[in-house]
């Protein structure tokens, strides 16, 4: 009888400790819509296993510039206890804050200071980011315990990554929901390979727009 | 209801039964504090938008920045640490040509909105008595 070639029992062997271990072997692709079908940007969906804790990876820091008179990005998604740098880019002041309950901060940034205040995010949630000067000028940071999350591009489309098999909650936010909108859930079970969902809302997206004249500085 | 006149019947009420507590005892115990007072201006303009009355005068308003400032402004009012950073209210509601009938229609959806979240009647009045006299700043004579 012939054995197996080497490579082909190590290939068995890796699957069987993956198997063993939970190995990291799935994906999420999803695809978000508008109430009109559209692709939908800017939507966060997170990964939450129905059973047991995620691991407690993935908090990192992010920036939210003040650029042009605008938030950039628009919505930022980061795991409880992650830090968010609020740089001012602008050759203007702008005076940032938060009243959300999640996360309250102020600071006003003169111009050309240099100056880029660093705020950690400590509760899950929705923190609305205004600009007391600039009423159009909103952020968004989504605050979710799990490593698994991946905001959609311009196509309404993102990915989890390296997800063990299991059974999942997913939970999907756009930054109209804002604090008080209820997000979309649906419930997926991972084996290997990648699972596809959609995510359809009920709402057409709507940005404060930035006005043809800038209030003077 | 009539704001008026429930102000006026209240007031008294109101200062008789309060019971002596701090100032932020009132924001965070009586109001909710943060959660709680950014869910009573929540639900108090979803109330006004549904409203057919006075939702009309909101149509270009951007409402997410609207309830940060009321928010903002009510915790304030109660003595909660907070600090109004909108504009004045003769500015904002300057030209809007919003009279008395509106102005109780949109504090009925405010005391709705308490009531619903359970904020005791004295508590209420002492929101509400501070916010009558803006009555001269928001409303203009027909
Ligand atoms: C005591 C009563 C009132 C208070 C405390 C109040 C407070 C406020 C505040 C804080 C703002 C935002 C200010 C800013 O943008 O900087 C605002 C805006 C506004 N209020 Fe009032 N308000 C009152 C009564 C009313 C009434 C009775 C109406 C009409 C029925 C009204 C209509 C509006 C509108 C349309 C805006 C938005 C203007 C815009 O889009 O720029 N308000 N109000
Ligand atoms: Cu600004």
């Amino acid at each position: 009888m012939r054995t197996a070639p080497w490579f082909a029992r190590v290939g068995l062997a890796a699957a069987a400790s993956f198997a063993v271990l939970g190995g990291q072997a799935a994906e999420v692709e999803f695809a978000a819509f508008d109430k009109e079908g559209k692709p939908l940007p800017n939507v966060i969906v997170s990964a939450m296993p129905t059973t047991g804790a995620p691991p407690a990876s993935g908090a990192k820091t992010e920036v939210v510039g003040q650029k042009g008179w605008e938030f950039t990005p628009y919505v930022t998604a980061v795991r409880v206890g992650s830090k968010v740098q609020f740089p001012n880019l602008d050759r203007t002041t702008h005076h940032v804050k938060s009243f959300s309950p999640a996360k309250e901060f102020e600071f006003f940034l003169a111009a050309d200071k240099g100056a880029s205040p660093v705020i950690e995010f400590d509760k899950a949630g929705a923190v609305v980011v205004y600009c007391t000067l600039h009423d159009w000028m909103r952020a968004y940071v989504y605050i979710v315990d799990t490593p698994w999350f991946a905001k959609a591009a311009e196509t309404g489309m993102g990915k989890l990554t390296d997800l063990p098999n299991g059974t999942y909650k997913l939970t999907a936010w756009h930054p109209d929901l804002g604090s008080f909108g209820t997000p979309l859930t649906q419930t997926v079970t991972l084996k290997d390979g990648a699972a596809k969902v959609k995510f359809d809302f009920a709402l057409v997206p709507r940005k404060p727009r930035m006005p043809k004249v800038l209030p003077q500085a | 209801m009539n704001f008026r006149n429930f102000i006026a019947s209240l007031a008294v009420l109101g200062s008789l039964a309060a019971p002596a507590f701090a100032d932020d005892e009132l924001y965070t115990k009586q109001f909710g504090g943060k959660p709680g007072m950014a869910k009573i201006t929540h639900e108090m303009m979803v109330g006004v938008l549904a409203d057919p009355r006075i939702k009309d005068f909101f149509a270009k308003t951007d409402i997410e920045r609207l309830e940060f400032l009321l928010a903002e402004q009510f915790c304030e009012l109660v003595g909660g640490p907070c600090k109004y950073s909108g504009r004045d209210m003769k500015t904002v509601h300057r030209g809007e040509k919003i009279n008395t009938a509106h102005f109780n229609f949109l504090a009925e959806h405010l005391q709705v909105a308490m009531e619903n979240n359970g904020v005791p009647t004295w508590a209420q009045n002492k929101l509400i008595a501070k916010l009558a006299p803006m009555h001269r700043d928001v409303t203009e004579p027909r």
